[in-house]
């Protein structure tokens, strides 16, 4: 027998530290024939908080599991498959393995170019800026001069 | 056909007793040409400047006084101006709050006074209130004024001393700008007021043109001989499109060949400054010395941006614009008039001449103590009196704006599309060529919708992101080496004299070689005459003394110098037109030698060319030499800054990648050599420097770009050859002042038929009374009949002055339209910027969804929200495999953290 914990959590799957909340309920569970750590498929009593969730705590494991799959049978038991989640199960130790990051949310803007970015076909805007530096006044007159040979 | 080759060759025409010949024929004189173009590029729009922002309320602005009542929506001034053309008044450096500065006013000639009066600063309506020292003023007005900018339309504006305040500035739009040709006409007495008998006076029919096309006015059919096409600027759309002003200037009178014209314009003593014009007399007197425009340069807005003023302030002051007075003729409002004679000043005055040397026309000479009138003159009669309107409208499209030709100022009914409405057609590299387009073909116009683009405001890409960047180091190395530099050079002369000359320098060094031919041209009017009156064999005699004057020894030498019947303008080798400041290039001051002949030297000439006779000698004796100096070439090579260290400042104000290619391109513009694209990666927040050696005596140049930190040695980026000098062709073959077949008269290659000429009238003095009067007149008419032809052709040719395909700033080109195009584009370097279109990067979604480009490293959990990995380090983990794969895989893909 081993405890599971059932959880309902509505954020995106890509979070690592996912907040689970509390336990909807925990219950005591049994193995089904061979038990894999990563897809498990276990039995429970029948218990209807169960039925609203997605998510699953196994303490003989000491992993989170996604459940995939819930079926009750006429005895009224619950028959529970899942599919482990690494982030969620590792996340502290994720959270401290170093990394190289090639985009962010928060951090990043204007580091390297951004080959993401789409320029859009058209509409290019121009702008014109007259430059003569620390010079007083243009090099060039408006007022030709003419330079005359004569014999 | 061009016009001109229409013209008749007019003559000498009595003005005791006004005109009454020659019905339907309008006598033209010398009509200029296209003096003018202007700068194109892209012109700034007309803005209200915040008075708050200025030191004074109207420093550093210009504004216009008075016009239309829609304008100045005062009666008094528009009492004042009629419908015509108010001042274009400088009101810098003025206190406005002392009623004693009479900053306001503007001169205005009164042509039945022959003097000018200063209306100044007035207040309240009607005639009674012009005043000069503005006692009448309200100062509250004024200070009123302050608000002027805060309120939306004309109508609203307050008012500084009965004139709404207009504070426009810097620059105009192309479609601000409507040009109305104005045929300046020099009308013969004809006993209308205000023209008095023997009188004469230039008019400006700016109202005609199209009734000279329509053939409907009346008017003048005691013939207009006109002078030149102005173009007067009339502004309009300045915000409500019921604005109709223009420039004008009061005239101050005459006095002994000057003109002074009071600019409107006014000096730190707070007088008007006067714009003296001296007129040169057709053959020479003690009167000759330059025209000063110094009015028209000091419109230039001198406070404000100077690139602006190399696009528009400047050129006004090349532009032949209206210097005419505005003065009532009788109930005639509409019309300008500058008044030859002033009041009595015939007799006093001597010979008076009038012409324009801005215009370059020696035309017009006056002279109550004799009865002729010696008019260059062409005649458009019907039979050609449309090429003379197409002629005016070319001109007129060499501006390149809009313009109208029906002299109408109703401007509110201005609009771009009308069908009397025309537009220049300026063609991609900024240049006019005289072609328009009239009508709803004005919005296919290629510059019809030339905006402003440093405003444009189609620029919508994410808008500025964050103005820090990552943590990495930015700054980009820095140029080193050694340092770059070019240096003037100089080569020998080979006996050549190369002077460096401003127009007016080399419109004397023209008047000298143009007067050597003028001899000539003199000598046919004197046949002229003779052809009307008879000749006996005295005249005969004194014709030949004046053909072929031998006594004088001004002509001998001047001929005998420069090359007995040869044109003079073979001594000119070339001419080199060259955008750069004179000061620049030039040497020391000598006085000109051309061939072998030395301007200063004096001679003097035989006065009596003829005695006894009852008619006059058309030229006055001339008692000393021509004198004119000019700069020598300083250099041969000269080098010259055209941006000396201007640091390259992305103009978004961004600081990531956006700031380079792709999403930002840059090119240098330089005139004259094109345009240079710069790496922005290269380039960036470095110092850019930019010289030109350009070779003085080729024009060619050589462009070259450099580089540097804020400090350090000088870097060449790039090179480039370019073209800044223009040659302008000017020969005998091409010169305006090319004496046409008079010369091949005289010329050697003619001789028999001078020879055959000479025989003739050595005939006529040898054998003198013997020969019967009538086989005489029969004999030498037929020989003067074939030197009238000659005289006419020449006549036909002097007034041409060039076959004018387009010029520039006053100075023709012939035979070479594309000589000068250069000369016409942008003369400031400029940095042309380009962005994409791209989608929006300071955006929440995008950063939560797709996250900013990055290349950092650090642990996982360092980063915030939704981060993608390259790879992480895993190890430290004691998960299965599987879940190891799984989750670097979700960590390459982008997880939220």
């Amino acid at each position: 027998m081993m405890y599971v914990s059932f959880y309902t959590y509505r954020g995106d799957k890509r979070t690592v530290s996912k907040d689970l909340g509390s336990a909807v309920a925990t219950l005591p569970c049994f193995v089904q024939g061979q038990c894999s750590v990563l897809t498990p498929n276990i039995l429970a009593q029948y218990n209807a908080a169960v039925i609203g969730c997605n998510y699953m705590y196994i303490d003989t494991f000491g992993r989170y599991y996604k459940i995939t799959d819930l079926v009750v049978d006429e005895a009224k038991q619950m028959h529970i498959t899942g599919a482990v989640d690494p982030l969620k199960t590792w996340d502290s130790q994720i959270r401290s393995c170093p990394g190289s990051v090639s985009r962010s949310e928060q951090t990043g803007v204007g580091d390297i170019i951004d080959s993401q970015l789409p320029i859009v076909p058209g509409a290019e805007s121009t702008l014109t800026e007259d430059i003569m530096g620390t010079l007083a006044t243009t090099g060039l007159s408006d007022t030709m001069a003419f330079v005359v040979t004569l014999k | 056909m061009a016009i001109s080759d229409k013209w008749i060759a007019g003559g000498t025409i009595d003005v005791s007793s006004g005109i009454t010949a020659i019905p339907k024929a309008y006598k033209v004189g010398k009509v200029p040409g296209q003096n003018a173009q202007m700068s194109f590029g892209y012109y700034v729009k007309t803005h209200w400047t915040e008075a708050e922002e200025q030191p004074s309320l109207m420093d550093t602005t210009y504004g216009y006084c008075a016009t239309d009542g829609n304008f100045c929506a005062n009666t008094g001034v528009l009492w004042n101006c009629g419908y015509s053309n108010p001042s274009f008044n400088r009101y810098k450096r003025y206190d406005l709050t002392s009623s004693a500065q009479n900053a306001i006013g503007f001169g205005r000639f009164y042509p039945d006074k022959g003097t000018y009066a200063n209306i100044g600063i007035y207040g309240g309506t009607g005639a009674s209130s012009y005043k000069d020292d503005a006692s009448n003023t309200p100062l509250s007005n004024y200070l009123n004024g302050k608000n002027a900018r805060n309120t939306a339309t004309f109508s609203s504006k307050p008012q500084v001393y009965g004139r709404n305040l207009t504070p426009v500035v810097e620059g105009f739009s192309l479609k601000d700008v409507m040009y109305v040709p104005v045929i300046m006409a020099y009308r013969l007495a004809s006993g209308v007021n205000p023209v008095a008998a023997t009188k004469a006076e230039m008019q400006a029919y700016y109202y005609r043109l199209s009734s000279i096309d329509a053939y409907e006015n009346v008017e003048y059919q005691n013939f207009p001989y006109i002078m030149g096409v102005y173009m007067q600027p009339v502004f309009m759309n300045i915000e409500n499109k019921t604005v109709s002003t223009g420039f004008t200037n009061g005239f101050t009178g005459f006095c002994n060949g000057e003109y002074k014209i009071t600019t409107g314009v006014y000096d730190e003593s707070g007088g008007q400054k006067e714009q003296t014009i001296t007129y040169y007399p057709l053959y020479g007197d003690n009167n000759s010395t330059e025209t000063t425009l110094d009015g028209w340069y000091e419109w230039r807005p001198e406070e404000t941006d100077p690139t602006k003023r190399s696009k528009w302030a400047s050129h006004p002051s090349m532009h032949p614009l209206c210097i005419m007075g505005y003065g009532s003729n009788g109930s005639e409002w509409n019309k300008q008039f500058i008044r030859v004679d002033g009041s009595g000043n015939y007799a006093s005055g001597g010979k008076l001449i009038l012409t324009g040397d801005w215009l370059k026309t020696d035309l017009l000479e006056v002279s109550s103590s004799e009865k002729w009138v010696k008019i260059y003159s062409d005649t458009i009669t019907e039979a050609n009196v449309h090429d003379f309107c197409e002629y005016v409208r070319r001109q007129a499209a060499y501006m390149g704006g809009f313009f109208r030709c029906d002299g109408r100022l109703d401007l509110i009914d201005y609009r771009l599309i009308d069908e009397g409405t025309y537009m220049g057609v300026i063609d991609g590299s900024g240049i006019t060529h005289g072609d328009y387009t009239k009508g709803v073909e004005n919005a296919k116009n290629p510059s019809f919708d030339w905006t402003d683009a440093i405003n444009d405001t189609n620029f919508k890409p994410g808008g500025g992101g964050p103005t820090s960047g990552g943590d990495h180091d930015k700054e980009q190395s820095s140029y080193g080496g050694d340092n770059f530099s070019m240096n003037d050079r100089t080569m020998a002369k080979f006996g050549l004299h190369r002077y460096v000359m401003e127009e007016g320098e080399f419109d004397t060094l023209m008047q000298f070689y143009k007067e050597c031919l003028d001899y000539k041209g003199a000598r046919k009017k004197y046949i002229d005459f003779l052809v009307d009156k008879g000749v006996s064999s005295d005249d005969a005699a004194e014709l030949w003394n004046a053909w072929f004057p031998d006594r004088s020894s001004y002509l001998a030498q001047m001929y005998g110098d420069l090359g007995y019947g040869e044109d003079p303008h073979k001594n000119l080798v070339s001419i080199l037109a060259l955008p750069v400041d004179k000061t620049e290039i030039q040497g020391s001051e000598e006085n000109i030698n051309t061939g072998y002949y030395t301007t200063a030297k004096t001679f003097t000439l035989n006065t009596t060319l003829r005695s006894g006779a009852s008619y006059d000698v058309p030229y006055a004796p001339v008692t000393d030499g021509f004198a004119a100096t000019a700069h020598v070439l300083n250099s041969t090579v000269k080098v010259i800054d055209l941006v000396r260290d201007h640091k390259i400042e992305h103009p978004k104000g961004w600081d990531d990648f956006r700031c380079y290619e792709p999403y930002s391109r840059c090119e240098l513009y330089i005139p004259y050599h094109g345009n240079v694209t710069l790496s922005l990666a290269q380039c960036l927040n470095k110092y850019i420097t930019v010289q030109v050696a350009v070779d003085l005596i080729s024009g060619a140049s050589y462009a070259v770009v450099l580089m540097r930190g804020s400090s350090g040695p000088y870097a060449i980026y790039q090179a480039l050859p370019g073209q800044m000098g223009f040659n302008v062709p000017y020969s005998q073959d091409s010169s305006g002042y090319n004496a046409g077949s008079l010369m091949n008269l005289s010329a050697a290659s003619q001789s028999n038929k001078i020879e055959k000429y000479r025989n003739v009238a050595n005939a006529l003095v040898a054998t003198g009374s013997a020969i019967a009067g009538k086989n005489a007149f029969g004999a030498v008419g037929s020989v003067l009949g074939g030197i009238a032809t000659g005289q006419q052709l020449d006549v036909q040719s002097d007034l041409i002055d060039f076959q004018i395909e387009h010029s520039a700033d006053g100075r023709a080109v012939a035979n070479s339209p594309s000589t000068l195009t250069g000369w016409a584009v942008h003369q400031t370097c400029q940095l042309i910027w380009h962005f994409p279109n791209m989608l929006a990067y300071n955006d929440a979604n995008y950063a939560n969804l797709v996250g900013y480009a990055t290349a950092r490293t650090g642990a996982v959990g360092s980063f915030k929200g939704f981060t993608k990995f390259n790879n992480v380090n895993l190890s430290a983990l004691t998960c299965l495999d599987e879940e190891r794969n799984a989750i670097m895989a979700a960590l390459q893909s982008g997880v939220y953290l």
